[in-house]
């Protein structure tokens, strides 16, 4: 493993200098997926010969609270989400999810925007180096290890912070040459490992234009020794409750398709409805169904859709009693 | 081409040359022969290779040299207190909470974050603070209980 | 249990400040700074099976940086397989038999250097079928042969590896016949079968291999490594494979960051570099290479079919193990055999078991833990919780019924001494509350069981262990040993034993270790040996040591050697003790009548220094091939019980373990809480073998070698404080140093049936195989709820 390490100052500078190396390049923020990836050898990172250094840049570290709605510099780190009393007091399942990632340790340099830009964990794909002459979807290639015959990468999605921000109607905020832009999360994750994002373009923070009303949010990681471990399932929901009818329910997955998923055939059913053991149940079902899980050496298929069920179910009733 | 490195490391000012490719713990153990951090994987798991920056805990196997620049390392080595080893030190050696070794600087020291944020600590909160730290000696039983009474001895002196 | 000054308690272990200061050197630490130094890295196949057309090393070797490149014609062809079956060339010559199976070497400036350079070798491979399941290899007729030349390879020990084995690719066919299993199942009430199996587990060691190897210019190799086993697994691998006499190899070690019966792989490939490029040379497997290229555990297929009377006594029991060895041998002849002596701890009349090891494509099996024990273990003791259901037994009652007692004779033939499991079978089901619920407050979607389950563990005897002790003139007592400190705090218990025989405190002890130049043969920490063996060679060094004292002693103090004792320095007269002179006054000025400083120059006037040797040498008896029996095949038995309450949740399968509690019968225990802490491990280690570890293995492939998604337990999975209790209860051993035996490996060999036995009482399904998954708990517990029968699933 060999790179130049550039630190660029501002945005501008980062910029030009993805633009200069291409796809020789890489943005690095906390890097405790980029390194491991690059001594990895996966696929997609062997060519990369220049890390660029983003974490001097100011003015992305931060939670800022105003008119135009929360936003979260994508270089907080998982740790200040955890424990950001701002988020807490607004979003606790932000809170929630940050602190279901990895350690103590790993949340204190990891960041907000290396958690949703972070690469393929397909077990497969990490063993390709060693043992597949021929490189499969998510490197450039036309074959599934883990799925045979599949036509597309089927890699679970495993970025931790991205249910809890998809049920906020979350915003990204982009960089790029042709200025600042901003895309729906849903649109930002296009298949595993393509998001909507350039090679010359830098993640720079999170809106939540619409702070949710409601405090009933809660975030459940599934895996089987802790949180160390690749979420076998992840659930979120936020829902909103008056009367005991819910009024709006944001549920979102991981585990249970290539991408973080809106449950939205599950929010329909509970939307408008009285808030009961069975609608949830009913929801959790729906939920389940929705998924397109497949088994990939973590977990069966059958079990994530089982598991989506129980955790919908836990995470909805859980949230219901906020 | 090798490239300056400008950091202080267990209160010393430090500044050496190193490969931009490298990671903090290359330099710390091969450069600075602070070899009480181990590499146990290179890859963030197990935990071993953990120092402290700026008083919080990192994987230093996954964090690259460079960005170590200005600021304050501390590892095993540099854990001291009043008269000789560290309440935590002492306590790992009176309650037997190391075999190998390999996993006991690391294992000190995110015990030693844990109590610097949160003086009083609940066993269940103390084994999920550790838990990026992997021990396979142990099994862990007198590690929670080395840190528990280490805990009793600092708020004692606090 | 008799008491001594210091043995039998819990001493601060040596190496503490040391450690917790990260003073303590590993092999890791060795060539840091080195000038000169070179780095090595090893080419691994990509292929489960294929043939070596053509090796292109020109590109690689032109790289800037690299010294040499290394393939199989750079070195001698010699097959080195540990010591029983010579079956691995040092680099493939012609066939690649497992992704993993090294191919070629390279040493560069830097690793970096030596990384890239593994890239530009061009290797053109041809593919041919490979076979991963045993039952399908160990057929006559399999179209993948693995070794073809396996008849032809050099078998220097264990020659009663059977001759009839039953396929091409089945390396080791082990018997065991005693009294008539016909006859038996025939009188019998009961008979329960069933298939158990175990996926590929891991060490875990933290510390990965490496090894720093330098060839000195005196012709003498100095090799650096993490070591286990130094004279059998490094020196003499690295002797077999270079073709150098072990007198010129120096194997020297220091820490070693736990080994758990992993061996050691870097250093035949740091020596093979050393010496071609006359360079020292440091190799460090990445945790990937120690996961794909290490040696795994055992994987074995139990078919166990047992025979009762209606009151429990069992009569008959047949066993069938077909273990999967991988590509190469490694240990796994001795893990077969060996595995199966965990069977001697019940009385079973008529006994017969047929255990095969088979070749497959897979990464290679060895040693680990246990050495093959855990998994038959875990079938008997699922097994007897099965049998006791049916018969609406208590588990505990049928298990104090069919254990066997002291003066019997087992299944192998051997009479039984130093058997302490009924007493812990006693304690951890007190402890747990066996018979009672649980109080453990849960929720509703969580059913709370307890299970408990009996282990042990045999030592090797066909082994042998030399010491020295060495008496300072200042009466410090330093003992050199040539076993391993792998965590287990031998040098401590050593020590120990050293100080009590000197009746000296603990810091009037040295110990040194880790250097073959000073040290004397020991087949090193393994089989949970090193107190009982080393130990026992200390004894004898000691008592050496203390006749050459004495012998010098008596003239001084008018008196027969016979009636002197030592004790804090001083030699005193037994019946008379205000005789006495100290140490130093054995060692006489060499120019007499001097004062000042010429007083420096002392020495014994004969015999050179006080040093004492001792050897133990196991004396086995012979052992009949035919039906696996023998008067002494063991040193000593461990015995174990282990007890678990857990809840399992009903909705995901997943499994909690609320409370734990072991108990161990080590003989008389030298340091109870470095006991402690093997049981406290065992337990771990057993519930991560119990619930989540394996392999995850698609046709050749590690798919998790890493210690992410290889899942060891963390430290929020295990009870701890009031939860997790350790219960000692030696039995003494006529020949253990001061009736001690070992404690190391039982500790975890129960561990699983008690987990397994928990979660059948819990939420009534049974797994037949480890690691039994929340994934498999939840299949079984969908199975059970739609009518079927959600026990003993197969795989």
């Amino acid at each position: 493993m060999r790179f130049d390490y550039l630190e660029p100052k501002t945005t501008e500078e980062a910029i030009a200098l993805l633009t200069r190396y291409g796809t020789e390049a890489k943005v690095i923020a906390g890097g405790t997926d980029l390194i491991k990836g690059m001594r990895q050898k996966l696929t997609r990172l062997r060519d990369v010969k220049y890390l660029v250094d983003i974490t001097n840049i100011p003015g992305w570290d931060y939670v800022k609270n105003d008119e135009s709605g929360l936003t979260i510099g994508a270089l907080t780190t998982l740790r200040n989400l955890e424990t950001s009393a701002e988020l807490r007091q607004r979003c606790p399942v932000i809170s929630q999810a940050a602190g279901r990632a990895g350690s103590v340790a790993m949340r204190n340099v990891a960041t907000l925007g290396g958690n949703l830009c972070q690469e393929s964990k397909c077990l497969h794909y990490a063993g390709i180096y060693r043992w597949a002459p021929e490189p499969c979807h998510h490197g450039g290639g036309s074959v599934c290890y883990a799925v045979p015959g599949a036509k597309s990468c089927q890699a679970m999605a495993t970025n931790e912070l991205a249910p809890a921000l998809l049920c906020l109607d979350s915003l990204v905020c982009i960089s790029g040459p042709a200025g600042e832009r901003t895309k729906r999360l849903e649109d930002f994750f296009v298949e595993p490992g393509a998001l909507a994002l350039s090679n010359t373009e830098i993640l720079t923070g999170i809106k939540i234009p619409v702070l949710p009303t409601s405090m009933r949010q809660v975030y459940l990681k599934y895996s089987y020794t802790g949180t160390l471990n690749i979420p076998v399932v992840g659930v979120a929901a936020v829902i909103t409750i008056s009367e005991g009818v819910c009024s709006d329910a944001k549920i979102a997955l991981l585990g249970a398709a290539t991408t973080p998923l809106r449950a939205q055939k599950a929010e329909k059913i509970l939307r408008g409805e009285r808030v009961s053991g069975s609608t949830i149940d009913r929801c959790s079902k729906v939920a389940a169904e929705e998924a397109r899980p497949v088994s990939d050496g973590r977990a069966s298929a059958q079990y994530r859709r089982a598991m989506i069920k129980t955790f919908t179910k836990r995470a909805l009733t859980q949230a219901a009693a906020l | 081409m090798k490239q300056v490195l400008d950091f202080t490391v267990n209160g010393l000012k430090k500044q050496v040359y190193v490969e931009p490719w490298w990671t903090l713990d290359k330099v710390l153990r091969e450069e600075l022969g602070l070899t009480g951090l181990k590499v146990g994987c290179a890859a963030g798991a197990c935990g071993s290779c953990t120092v402290l920056i700026d008083s919080k805990a990192v994987k230093s196997c996954l964090y690259p040299a460079m960005k170590a620049r200005w600021r304050n390392i501390l590892t095993i080595e540099g854990l001291k207190a009043e008269g000789g080893l560290h309440p935590l030190q002492q306590a790992f050696m009176d309650h037997f909470a190391l075999q190998c070794g390999y996993c006991t600087p690391a294992m000190i020291l995110i015990a030693k974050a844990l109590l610097d944020e949160n003086p009083d600590p609940t066993e269940e909160e103390v084994k999920d603070y550790l838990s990026g730290n992997l021990c396979r000696c142990t099994g862990y039983v007198k590690i929670v209980e080395a840190v528990l009474a280490a805990k009793d001895k600092m708020k004692v002196r606090r | 249990m008799a008491e001594y000054s210091i043995v039998g308690k819990s001493v601060p272990r040596l190496d503490g400040p040391e450690k917790v200061m990260g003073k303590a050197k590993f092999a890791t630490e060795e060539g840091i700074g080195l000038p000169g130094m070179l780095y090595g890295k090893v080419l691994h196949s990509p292929y489960a099976h294929a043939r070596i057309l053509s090796i292109d090393t020109t590109r690689a070797e032109r790289l800037p940086g690299v010294v040499t490149v290394l393939t199989s014609k750079d070195v001698p062809p010699v097959r080195v397989g540990t010591y029983f079956l010579h079956d691995r060339y040092l680099f493939c010559r012609h066939t690649v038999r497992f992704i993993g199976d090294p191919v070629a070497a390279v040493a560069a400036d830097t690793v970096d250097i030596a990384e890239e350079a593994l890239d530009l070798i061009k290797i053109e491979y041809e593919e041919l079928p490979a076979v991963f399941d045993p039952e399908e290899a160990m057929r006559p007729d399999c179209p993948a042969v693995i070794h073809p030349g396996l008849r032809n390879y050099d078998r220097p020990t264990y020659k009663y590896l059977g001759d009839d084995l039953p396929g091409p690719n089945v390396h080791t066919y082990f018997k065991i016949r005693k009294g008539n299993v016909d006859d038996g199942f025939s009188k019998a009430d009961l008979i329960v079968e069933n298939r158990f199996a175990a996926k590929r587990v891991v060490q875990g060691m933290l510390e990965p291999y490496n090894a720093v190897v330098s060839m000195g210019s005196d012709g003498i190799l100095t090799v650096w490594a993490c070591a286990h086993c130094m004279y059998n697994r490094i020196q003499y691998i690295v002797s077999k494979y270079l073709e150098m006499p072990r007198s010129k190899i120096r194997v020297r070690s220091s820490y070693v960051g736990g080994n758990f019966g992993s061996g050691e792989r870097a250093s035949r490939y740091a020596a093979v570099l050393a010496i071609k490029t006359g360079k020292p040379v440091k190799v460090v497997f990445t945790r990937e290479e120690v996961f794909i290229d290490g040696f795994n555990r055992l994987p074995q297929i139990i078919y166990i079919k047992d025979g009762v009377k209606n009151d429990g006594t069992l009569v008959a029991r047949e066993v069938r193990v077909i273990a999967n060895s991988g590509a190469y041998t490694d240990y796994t002849p001795l893990v077969l055999r060996n595995g199966m002596f965990c069977f001697s701890m019940y009385r079973v009349p008529n006994f017969k078991l047929d255990a095969y090891c088979v070749f497959t494509n897979e990464p290679t099996s060895g040693a680990m833990r246990g050495l093959g024990n855990e998994q038959p273990i875990n079938a008997m003791e699922q097994q007897m919780d099965i049998i006791a259901e049916k018969l609406g037994m208590d588990a505990v009652e049928i298990r104090h019924k069919n254990l066997i007692k002291e003066g019997e004779e087992d299944i192998r033939g051997e009479i039984t001494h130093s058997i302490g499991v009924a007493d812990c079978l006693d304690k951890v089901a007190q402890w747990i509350g066996w018979g009672k619920p649980s109080e453990e407050p849960v929720a509703g979607n969580w059913k709370t069981g307890k299970g408990l389950a009996l282990g042990n563990k045999y030592s090797q005897i066909d082994t042998a262990a030399a010491a020295y002790v060495k008496v300072h003139m200042d009466g410090t007592v330093e003992l050199r040993h040539g076993s391993d400190e792998v965590g287990q705090g031998c040098n401590t218990v050593l020590a120990q034993i050293v100080a009590e025989q000197f009746q000296v405190p603990m810091d009037k002890v040295r110990v040194t270790w880790g250097d073959t130049d000073l040290t004397a043969y020991d087949f090193g920490a393994g089989s949970s040996g090193t107190t009982f063996k080393t130990g026992n060679a200390l004894v004898r060094a000691c008592e050496d040591a203390k006749r050459q004292m004495f012998a010098l002693a008596a003239p001084r103090l008018g008196t027969d050697p016979a009636d002197l004792e030592t004790r804090d320095g001083k030699i005193y007269v037994r019946y008379s003790p205000e005789r006495e002179i100290p140490i130093s006054e054995l060692f006489i000025p060499s120019t007499p009548g001097a004062m000042g400083t010429l007083m420096l120059s002392t020495c014994l006037p004969y015999g050179a220094e006080i040093i004492g040797k001792g050897t133990w040498f196991g004396k086995p008896s012979a052992e009949d091939p035919a039906t696996g029996q023998g008067r002494k095949l063991t040193a000593f038995y461990g015995y174990t019980a282990q007890a678990a309450e857990v809840a399992v949740d009903m909705e995901t399968g997943m499994v909690k373990v609320l409370r734990f509690a072991s108990a161990f019968d080590m003989g008389q225990p030298i340091n109870p809480k470095l006991c402690e802490g093997q049981m406290e491990g065992g337990m771990v280690m057993g519930i991560g073998s119990a619930l989540w570890e394996q392999l995850v293995m698609d046709k050749g492939r590690v798919l998790n070698p890493n210690f992410l998604d290889y899942q060891m337990p963390l430290m929020v999975n295990i009870p701890s404080g009031n939860n997790a209790v350790s219960f000692i209860a030696g039995v003494p051993h006529r020949e253990g140093p001061y009736g001690a035996k070992g404690v190391g490996e039982a500790a975890m060999t129960a561990a699983t049936p008690a987990i397994a036995n928990a979660v059948y009482n819990a939420v009534g399904v049974r797994i037949g195989q480890t690691p039994f998954t929340p994934e498999d708990i939840y299949r079984a517990l969908q199975a059970k709820m739609r009518g079927g029968k959600g026990n003993v699933l197969l795989p």
